[in-house]
Formats: structure tokens, C-alpha cells, sequence
């Protein structure tokens, strides 16, 4: 699949087959992080990640696409698995592959606040489903209070938006816990390496 | 609604766009001001997204299992008879092409898994799941084994059919990472074995084991790396120190091999021979199977009929009877009789 029709998939919403299409790269980034001392699950996993960064890029607003699709991917899923060694508390010397030339420049930023968003879906997933389908019946398809209600049992308006807030609410504490254990796992680990 | 609330609805407007440019102003001042509130829109903005992703990895994963299970590659079959259903099973294989029908698959990822006394220690997740025994069943694991469950394959100690639910546990540690996890051998008797994977597969019905009906059994498709010879199939027995022993191989069945469809023939038998020997050009494909659809009509009358000397007769005898059945405003379809006989038959 050419990648302006991985574009409009997404941008028409089907992202199932957009995604389908794109793990056809799985098999390069599988390469690179079982030459780099990690198994074919890892892969799996941070291109998944890869997609749903690549998944928002195309939706927020003035996308353009600088450079192939591919390109992009697998830049991010190397910089996503240089930070998982980095977590993981390998020997960094391992690692064979530096940023490149045809990485995008904002690439770490973006990754760094994609990794936030993460931390918060983690908080989110963590509160249960009601919750989440709370939510993204909200944020995500932009349902009317009242249909929310309905669809899901309250009383009314105001008790889906109370229990939309709460949820919330609950979220963010989660989240906040979730965003503070990394900032001390990464303090701890500037100790252990300038004693 | 409590202030904490009322304030999170307020942020929500202000990264919706929808507040005015007054409201905005005001609410950025107030933003400028107060640190907790600076940090509250960021923690809102990061949540929302956070929301937003939910969905997209679940398409992710979707996406994820069908490109790898609609992906034909190398697959093993082996048709498993298991005479007690408690028995931790070897797969060896050969490697065959053998796609696997991702059709009417029950996702075992979507089932709480409960940890089983029997499974506990191999640091493997067992998929506990609770099927219908009434209804043909296909499972698909995370690492790809295939299990065909048919209708009615379930029996109690008796031989009688199992109707009620059956919950099913399964475990699989097909690459060496988890096999060494979990800490199983490939020993069978002194020799060692080379393996492909193993899996485990127990059914119960309200904690009691259930027999498979040995004319209706399992079959097992296991995800296979080429080049791997002449596997077989093993049934392990636990012995009291926990090691598994691998008894009693036997060779897998071949199954079905799926062949690409453009390399098969369709063209009746002795066909091409009769045309080659009518001096046509057998090579042209264009013009065989352009000759062959021309006749496509008289094989359906052929099969339909039978080849008989009446076909002349027989098909007049039809013609008439559809005639009958259009003029009185019969069923869509056009419907043929055969002679001598009440029934109709859809063209």
C-alpha cells in the first residue's frame, strides 16, 4: 500500500486497515531490536506504539508528510527502543545504531510528551472499562451527554457528567503516580552513573 | 458538581476552542497566575490524549492479528487424538503451507485467564476459556496454535456427548524462551529431542475431566519454522519430579494444503487432451477457457440432467416448466423440474 493511501485510510477513520497495511515494516524493526538484545515481542510492541504516534501525527491539524512512512516508523521505533534498553538498564555500548540523518529533528521531543500520553492511557486503562468507555464515548466520539446516559445506565446528564469528571479526576492522581515513579527511576539512574 | 469538577469542565472548554475570546482571555490570565491550574491543563490535555489512543490500539492489535494470521507461512498440521485429555503434548512437525482460517475465531486474548492448581509454577499464563460444545469451535492462541474443536467432541466417562459448557485451559510455550521459563524438558526416555513447541491442553466440566470422542478429535495447527524434517507428536507424562517424559510418538497426519488458486486446473478432465487432439492451440489460455465458458451452460444442463439421448426432450420438458413458473409470477429464480419428480431445483 503506497503511503497516501495509508493517509486517507486514516484520515477516513479506518484505521484497522490502515494499520494492517503498515505491518509490512514490522518485520525491518523486528530486525533491529533482536540485533539489538530484544525478542520479536518487543517489536511487537513498540510498533505498535510506533502506529498510534504515526496514527495522531496524521490527524492533528496541518500534517504534512516530510518524509516516506516507513522512514518515519522505523526512526521512531529505534528511538523508542533505545529508551526501553536505557530503562531496561542494559549496557548501552550494545547499542549499534545512533540517531541517523533522515530522523526527524523534533523526533526526541515529540516522543517525550508521546510518552506522557502513554502514562496517561496507562492511568486511564487502569480505572476500568466503564470508565474508559465513559471517556471516549465523550473525548473520542463526541456522543451527547444524554446518549451517554443512556447507552450506559445513569440517571441522567448530570450523573454521566459526574461520573465523566470523576473518572477523570481519579485519572489524573493515577497519571500524576505513574509520571512521578519515571522521573525518580531516571533520577536513580543519574546516581548510579555519576556516583 | 463539586469546584474541583466545575474547574476540569472549564479546561475542557478552553482546549476545545469553544470558550470566547472574553472567556479565553480571562481563563489564560487566570491560568498565567496559578501554577495548579497551569498543571491542571496539561494533566487534562495529556489525558485526553491518553483517551484518544485507547481505541487506536485496540485497532492496532486487531490490525496486528490479521496481518499475522492472514498471512499464509509456514504452518504444521497434526490431527490429535488424545485418549485422556489431561496430557501435556509435544508437537513436532513437518513443515507444510497451511494457512489458517481466521474465520469464527473466538480471540482468547478477550478472556479473563484464571490460574489452574495443575499449571501453576511453569510461569507460562494459562487462557482459560468456556466454550459451547454444541457448536463447532476455533481458537486461535497469541502464538498462533490453531485448535478445531468440532461440535459434539466432548464425552464423559460414559461416551455420552457433553452439552453443558466445557472450560477449556490452554498453555503453549512454542519458542525456547518460554520453554525454558517454564522450565520443561525434551526428554524422552534418555534420549534427548529436539523440539518445536510444546502445548497443554486440559477441558473440564464443573472440575471434572472430559473425554474426547475418538471419531470426532481436536485438531491442533501449530505455527512451524521451515526446514524442520521429520517431527512427530509426543505425549508427555509428568513423573513425580515434576520432569516430563515424551512417550509414544507418532507421525503427524498431513492435512489440507492449500495451493495458490491460479495454479489449479478447473478445466474438466481430458479436456485439454481433446483439444489438442481437435488440433487447437492448447497453450492459449484465453481460448480455452473462452471455449470452456462457452459450454458452460450445457455442462449446468448436463449435470443437471444427466447425459442421455432425451436431453432434447428433458429440456423442452424444462423450458416449458419455467415458462410456467414466470407467466405465474413465480419466485424470482428460474425454476427447473426434473422429470418424473414433484421437486424443483435452483438454476
Amino acid at each position: 500500500m503506497d503511503d497516501q493511501r495509508i493517509i486517507g485510510l486514516i484520515q477516513a477513520g479506518k484505521d484497522q486497515e490502515a494499520f494492517k497495511g503498515l505491518y509490512a515494516y514490522l518485520p525491518k524493526v523486528e530486525h533491529l531490536v533482536r540485533q539489538n538484545s530484544g525478542r520479536s515481542g518487543d517489536a511487537k510492541d513498540i510498533f505498535q506504539d510506533a502506529l498510534i504516534i504515526f496514527h495522531r501525527r496524521v490527524r492533528s491539524e496541518g500534517f504534512v508528510l516530510t518524509s516516506s512512512i516507513g522512514t518515519f516508523l522505523f526512526a521512531v521505533c529505534r528511538n523508542l527502543w533505545r529508551d526501553e534498553l536505557r530503562r531496561r538498564n542494559k549496557a548501552m555500548g550494545e547499542w549499534k545504531l545512533d540517531a541517523e540523518a533522515d530522523e526527524p529533528a523534533d523526533l526526541t521531543a515529540l516522543l517525550a510528551r508521546e510518552g506522557e500520553f502513554k502514562q496517561a492511557e496507562q492511568a486511564l486503562k487502569s480505572l476500568g472499562a466503564k470508565c474508559v468507555d465513559v471517556l471516549i464515548r465523550f473525548y473520542v466520539k463526541n456522543e451527547p451527554l444524554a446518549l451517554i446516559a443512556k447507552a450506559l445506565g445513569f440517571s441522567g446528564e448530570g450523573a454521566a457528567k459526574t461520573r465523566k469528571y470523576k473518572c477523570l479526576e481519579e485519572a489524573r492522581k493515577r497519571y500524576r503516580l505513574l509520571v512521578a515513579t519515571t522521573v525518580t527511576t531516571v533520577l536513580s539512574e543519574v546516581e548510579v552513573q555519576h556516583p | 458538581m463539586r469546584d474541583e469538577l466545575h474547574l476540569m469542565e472549564l479546561v475542557d472548554r478552553y482546549l476545545d476552542g469553544s470558550m470566547n475570546a472574553e472567556e479565553r482571555t480571562a481563563f489564560e490570565a487566570r491560568a498565567k497566575a496559578n501554577a495548579e491550574l497551569r498543571e491542571l491543563i496539561d494533566d487534562q490535555r495529556a489525558l485526553r490524549e491518553g483517551v484518544a489512543r485507547v481505541p487506536v490500539r485496540a485497532a492496532a492489535t486487531k490490525a496486528y492479528q490479521k496481518y499475522r494470521f492472514g498471512k499464509p507461512g509456514p504452518w504444521a498440521a497434526g490431527a490429535v487424538v488424545l485418549a485422556i485429555v489431561v496430557t501435556t503434548t509435544m508437537l513436532l512437525w513437518r513443515a507444510q503451507n497451511l494457512s489458517a482460517n481466521a474465520e469464527s475465531t473466538t480471540d482468547l486474548n478477550a478472556q479473563n485467564a484464571r490460574v489452574l492448581d495443575d499449571t501453576t509454577g511453569t510461569h507460562l499464563d494459562p487462557l482459560v476459556l468456556t466454550i459451547d460444545p454444541n457448536s463447532d469451535t476455533t481458537l486461535v492462541t497469541p502464538n498462533g496454535i490453531v485448535l478445531d474443536i468440532p461440535r459434539g467432541a466432548f464425552t464423559d466417562s460414559l461416551g455420552n456427548a457433553i452439552t453443558a459448557p466445557v472450560r477449556v485451559t490452554l498453555l503453549e510455550a512454542l519458542d525456547p524462551l518460554d520453554i525454558m521459563k517454564a522450565g520443561l524438558s525434551t526428554m524422552s526416555g534418555d534420549t534427548l529431542l529436539e523440539t518445536g513447541g510444546m502445548f497443554y491442553f486440559d477441558a473440564q466440566v464443573n472440575g471434572k475431566k472430559v473425554r474426547i470422542d475418538p471419531s470426532k478429535p481436536i485438531t491442533a495447527m501449530v505455527p512451524a519454522q521451515p526446514g524442520q524434517g521429520d517431527m512427530q507428536l509426543y505425549q508427555g507424562a509428568k513423573g513425580a519430579d515434576g520432569l516430563i517424559d515424551w512417550r509414544d510418538p507418532k507421525p503427524l497426519k498431513k492435512s489440507l494444503v492449500p495451493v495458490d488458486i491460479t495454479t489449479l486446473n478447473f478445466y474438466p478432465p481430458g479436456y485439454e487432451a481433446k483439444l489438442a487432439e481437435l488440433g487447437q492451440d492448447v497453450m492459449n489460455k484465453a481460448f480455452k477457457d473462452s471455449l470452456y465458458f462457452s459450454f458452460a451452460g450445457a455442462l449446468e444442463r448436463m449435470l443437471l440432467f444427466g447425459p442421455s439421448e432425451n436431453n432434447v426432450l428433458t429440456m423442452a420438458q424444462a423450458k416449458a416448466d419455467s415458462t410456467y413458473s414466470t407467466a405465474n409470477n413465480g419466485p424470482a429464480c428460474r425454476c427447473w423440474r426434473r422429470p418424473g419428480q414433484g421437486q424443483g431445483d435452483l438454476e
